[in-house]
Order: structure tokens, then sequence, then C-alpha cells
């Protein structure tokens, strides 16, 4: 059992960094972008291509692709929720042009680096250290040290910096911020910037156990987003207890009832929390938003 | 000027006109002389491409050699290829296409199998016969069709083969299979199953993936906690690389082995240390120190400057075996040729000796034991598939 919840931990933070960058997007312009699942994939990528090709390193190629994929999600912010925002569309109608944007990124992806998966190597050994009973790799340390990391850098940013602030004002009220002087466009592309950077890092952290497929962003995306709905959508805390949750629930279901049944009973999960605690399991009474 | 440029038009059309029935006459002309017609379906876009491609080059490189050295005597082949994507609907409705516009005489379809089983509903229907010299689901040959004939290794045989090695050469007696949930997975897992109670073995552990999982632990450590000596996978590559990972990870002390499709370049490159050891079987590895294999890579380098895939082997055969029978039967009727590919016998190929059995199975192939050694496949065994 404490295997079990041990092999969870990793894909737990895989989960959280996901959830986290909806929630971001979500305080900040209460939209979803269906699109987040695939920046985890366009990080791996170009985390690949910059080993494979220019022969960096894994901390040069996790902040470079971080860069670069978040300048991909100003890009979304820019080209897609900004128009579609002045022509007063419906949220409903900027998650659909998302969903789009998704479809486009797994294409030229699968363009650029083709339908087979690549190999990122482990920085670190993917050998287990000798524990007894337990088993323990380092690559699996990594994914958790380096996720924890970055949620702890992005909460300190978020709180200390002038932008986080603007970001901040802008989750609490929208409106009040505009009227305060507050740019909100400037703040929805810090959201999406950021959530898109979150979602580069989980891609590099996860590429090395799970290979890297032109289509890894939508499973990937999906479980992100059920545990930020669980955690409590919008919400740091409850966007990292949710991801968590949702990796060692998935490990312990596989391993102790059936792994064919594993997804189907996170969804069940996700419909129980709705039911049950619409606001989301680590929130009290309506979610305080960031 | 209005009246000129019409004019000229109808000149133009005229001219076509002519050029076509002249073109038709001479076609018609060319009938007389005896010539089969070889329609072939295979990926050659899409996720296996690769396969597709493979055997198209192989299939050419066989027809320009049997028609230079007039190998199948007064008749001359000629391939008519069409591309299906590894997509079981595109492919029958190639298969149709040839069948009706291109007037071929038998085919050769496809490589997926969900794309033969939907072919040869085809073939059979319009009463051709069809070679599949790619797919290995057994249930292609189980379905009493008369038309279908298989020149790449069956699933069942290879499933048998490899259990067989487990116990007899390695001294292996409890396993476990894991496999994808989908068609290919499951008719492995029940082939396995079969072979392992047939040599006596015990089945410990049987869990299953879906094709698309990133984490096998929670089954692997069941394996392990089984007492399982071996692992039977039976899938695609990606998931196999994944599973000898894990396996890695958690420290399990098995021996792998895996199906033919996951014989790839790709499996060793993604499974790195973890994969070396695996064994799997092939028809066909291109450094065999075998005369037709040399003989053949040989060729196949000279003119496309890479190593032939298996499944070109497997198709390069085909077109022999297809040459031989309208050598024998001297005839394009679809029976006749049917009955002299279900009558062959005697040929030396890059797999060896062709003998069909009742199912249309290629009997008379050999069966590579082999194993990842570095970065390439070696031969561990080589077995009958009698």
């Amino acid at each position: 059992m404490l295997q079990f919840i041990l092999n969870g931990l990793p894909i737990g933070a895989i989960y959280a960094l996901v959830a986290l960058s909806y929630s971001f997007i979500y305080a900040a312009s209460s939209v979803l972008n269906w699109a987040q699942g695939d920046m985890v994939m366009f990080g791996a990528y170009v985390g690949f291509t910059l080993y494979q090709v220019f022969n960096l390193g894994f901390t040069p190629a996790l902040f470079i692709s971080m860069a670069v994929v978040a300048l991909v999600g100003v890009l979304i912010q820019y080209s897609i929720l900004r128009p579609l925002r002045q022509r007063k569309a419906p949220p409903i109608n900027v998650i659909i042009a998302t969903l789009g944007v998704s479809i486009i990124i797994r294409n030229v992806a699968l363009m650029i680096w083709g339908p087979d998966a690549q190999l990122l190597p482990s920085p670190v050994s993917t050998k287990p250290v000798a524990t007894g009973i337990l088993n323990i790799t380092p690559q699996n340390i990594l994914i958790v040290v380096v996720g924890l990391l970055l949620m702890i850098i992005f909460q300190y940013l978020l709180k200390q910096t002038k932008e986080g602030k603007a970001l901040r004002a802008v989750a609490q009220d929208r409106y009040a911020a505009m009227i305060m002087g507050i740019d909100t466009e400037r703040a929805d592309r810090v959201a999406f910037a950021i959530s898109a950077a979150l979602g580069a890092a989980a891609g590099i952290l996860i590429a090395p156990i799970f290979f890297i497929t032109f289509n890894m962003g939508a499973g990937i995306g999906l479980k992100g987003f059920v545990a930020a709905v669980v955690g409590g959508l919008g919400s740091v805390p409850g966007s990292i207890a949710g991801g968590f949750f949702i990796g060692i629930i998935e490990a312990v279901v596989g391993g102790q009832i059936s792994s064919g049944y594993r997804d189907a009973i996170t969804f069940v999960l996700l419909i129980l929390v709705l039911w049950l605690r619409p606001s989301g399991l680590f929130l009290k009474k309506k979610g305080q938003k960031v | 000027m209005y009246v000129k440029k019409r004019g000229k038009i109808f000149l133009l059309i005229l001219l076509i006109v002519v050029v076509n029935t002249l073109t038709a006459c001479s076609s018609s002309q060319e009938s007389l002389e005896k010539i089969l017609r070889i329609g072939v379906v295979g990926p050659e876009s899409g996720g296996s491409a690769q396969l597709g491609q493979g055997q198209r080059k192989a299939v050419e490189l066989a027809v320009n050699e049997i028609n230079k050295n007039k190998l199948a005597g007064e008749w001359k082949l000629e391939a008519v290829f069409q591309d299906d994507e590894g997509n079981p609907t595109k492919s029958s409705s190639a298969t149709n296409k040839l069948i009706q516009e291109s007037k071929v005489n038998v085919i050769i379809a496809s490589i997926n199998s969900s794309s033969t089983l939907a072919d040869m509903v085809v073939t059979e229907r319009a009463g051709i016969p069809q070679i599949t010299p790619g797919s290995t689901g057994a249930s292609i040959t189980e379905q009493g069709n008369k038309w279908i004939f298989r020149t790449a290794a069956n699933d069942g045989f290879q499933a048998d083969a490899l259990v067989k090695y487990a116990k007899e050469d390695l001294g292996i007696t409890k396993v476990a299979t894991f496999t994808a949930s989908d068609d290919y997975g499951q008719s492995g897992a029940k082939l396995l199953k079969n072979a392992i109670e047939k040599y006596g073995l015990e089945l410990v552990a049987n869990p299953t993936y879906n094709n698309g999982d990133k984490d096998f632990k929670p089954q692997l450590i069941t394996i392990r906690d089984n007492g399982a000596q071996a692992i039977f996978m039976w899938g695609l590559y990606t998931e196999a690389a994944l599973i000898s990972n894990q396996s890695q990870q958690l420290g399990l002390d098995v021996q792998l082995f895996g199906a033919s499709g996951m014989a790839a370049q790709k499996l060793i490159e993604l499974g790195g240390d973890a994969a070396q050891g695996l064994i799997l079987t092939q028809t066909f590895l291109p450094d065999a120190d075998i005369p037709t294999v040399k003989e053949f890579v040989q060729k196949y380098k000279e003119k496309y400057n890479e190593d032939p895939i298996p499944h070109g082997a497997q198709a390069y055969d085909t077109v022999y075996i297809i040459a031989n029978a309208v050598l024998k039967a001297d005839s394009s009727e679809p029976e006749a040729l049917r009955d002299a590919i279900r009558n062959t016998q005697g040929l030396e190929l890059v797999t060896e000796n062709p003998t069909f059995n009742e199912q249309g199975d290629d009997i008379g192939k050999r069966l590579l034991i082999t194993k990842i050694d570095g970065n390439k496949f070696t031969l561990v065994k080589a077995v009958e598939t009698k």
C-alpha cells in the first residue's frame, strides 16, 4: 500500500502543476484553456529538441522550454482570448476556441516531431535506490522536489511581485480591478504565460518516464483538470492538493483494484465531488480565488 | 477571333480523342500478351507508413526481377498500389477499387490485421485470391475463407515458439502475461494461455493494459508479488518499452518476451538498458547468415540504400509465390491461381520454403527467436513453424 502511495506522488506532482495552470487562467479570466494539456506536450518536445539538437543539460532545457512555451501561452491570449473579449464573446466561445488551439498545436507537433514516441533521457538515474521492500527512483524524487519548488516559487511571485498582485486583484474582482487602473489584459497575459510555463515544466519532468508523443497532452490535461475541479478550480492550495489526491488515488486503485478501472474510478470520483462539494474537496464554502 | 478559338479547342478535343483511341488500341493489343495484375494494398502514410512503404519497395523489386529474368515464363507481372493509411474502411474500398477498376487478378493486402480482415470480405465476395504478407492476427485464417493466404507468421505459431523456448531452453516455470486490451493483445493473451497450458507452465498473473497507458507499475507489482520468472508482453513497442523501463525501476528480476508487433528499432531506442535481453520472434533478420537472405538484402540495399524490414521480406516472397503460381497454372483465372498458390512447393525463398496449410497459413516458414543485444536484434535460435 505504501509503495502505491509512493508511486502516486510523482504523477500527483505532475497533475498538481497542470491543475495549477488551469486554475491560474480560470482565476484571472474565468475561462478554461483546453490547450493546457498540449502545453505539457509542447514543453516536453521543446526540451527534447534542446537536448537533442543543442546538447543542453536538463536545467537549462527546463528553463528555456518554460520560457518558449510561456511565449506560446501569451500568443494564445493575444490572438484568441483578447479579440474574443473585445467582441464580447461569452466564455463558452473562448473555451471552444482554445479547444481549436489544442488541435492545432497537436497537429503542428505531429508535423514537426512525427508520430513516433521520443525519449528524453533522465538527468538522474531511473534505477531504484534499494530500500528493502519499497522502491524509490531518483527520477521520481526529482519530479516531486522540482514540482514542489516550482509551486513555491510561483506562489511567492504571486504574493510579492506587482504582476502577481495585479493578477490576484483581477482574480478577486475583474471589474473593480479595472476601475482601480489595473491592466486586466496584461494580467490575463501573465496568467497565460505562467500557466503555459507550469505545463511545460510538467512535460519535461514527466518525459523521461512516460516518453513524448504528440497526443500525450490529452490524458494529462484531462487528469489535471479533474484534479483542479476536485481540489477547487481557481484555488492554488486546492489545485495542489487535488493533484496529489488524484495521483495517489489512481496509483492505489490501479494497484489494489484493477488498472482497467483506474480512469473510470477517477471520473466517478469527479462526479461525486461535483455532487457533494461543488466548490471542491479542499475549499470551505465558496471558493476564494487565488 | 472567338470562332477561331473555338475551332482550336475543337481541334484539341479531336486530337485527344484520336490519341485516346490509339492508346486504347495499343493497350488492347497488349492484353493479348499474358499479363498478371497484382493489386497491393498497404499503409503508405499514417502511423504504420514505414511498414507499407517497405512492402511497396519489396514488391517493386520482386516484380522487376521476375519480369527481367522471365521467371514467370510468358507471364508479365504488373503491380498496382493503393494506400489504406492503416484504416480498415479505406483498405476495403481500396481493395474494391483494385478489383473493379484496375481488374487485378490477385491481391496482396494488407499490413494491419484489422485492414486485412476488412479486405478479406471484399476478395471473398469477388472471388479473388488474397495474400497478406504483414498481418499476424490469428483470426484471419480462422474464418474458413478459401481465398486468403498468409506469408506472415501466425501469432499462434509465435506464441507457441516463445513459450516452448522459455520452458525448454531457459527452464522457466512460472510466467505472467501482460497484454494490450485491444484485438491484437487479447488474441495474443489467448494464444499465450493455450501455449502455457500446452507446455505445462504455471500462469501466475495475466493483467492487461490500455494502449496509451503510461503507468504500468500497479500491474508489474502484482506480477512481482506472484513470483513470475518471465513476462510475455503482447502489444506495440511504445508500451513494451515503458513496461521494460518500469519493471527495471521496480527492480523486477524477470525475462521479458514480446510479440513480433514490437520488433522495431524504436523499441531498442526507447527501452534503452531495460530492454536489453528482451526476446521476441521474427521471420527475418537482415544480417542473418543465410544465402537467400544475404542475396535479398544486397539487392534491396543496392536499389533503396537501406535495410529491408521483415514485412518487406515477406512481401518479396509473396510476389515470388504468385509468379510461381501463375507459371504453374498458366492462367490468370482466380480459381486456378488460388489452387496453384495452395499447392506451392519447392521454392527456396528469403523466409524459407513456403507451404500453405488448409487455413492458408504458411507453415514452411522459419521463425527466428531473437534477442535485443546492444542496438540490434540478434539471432538466438531458428525454429520451424511446422
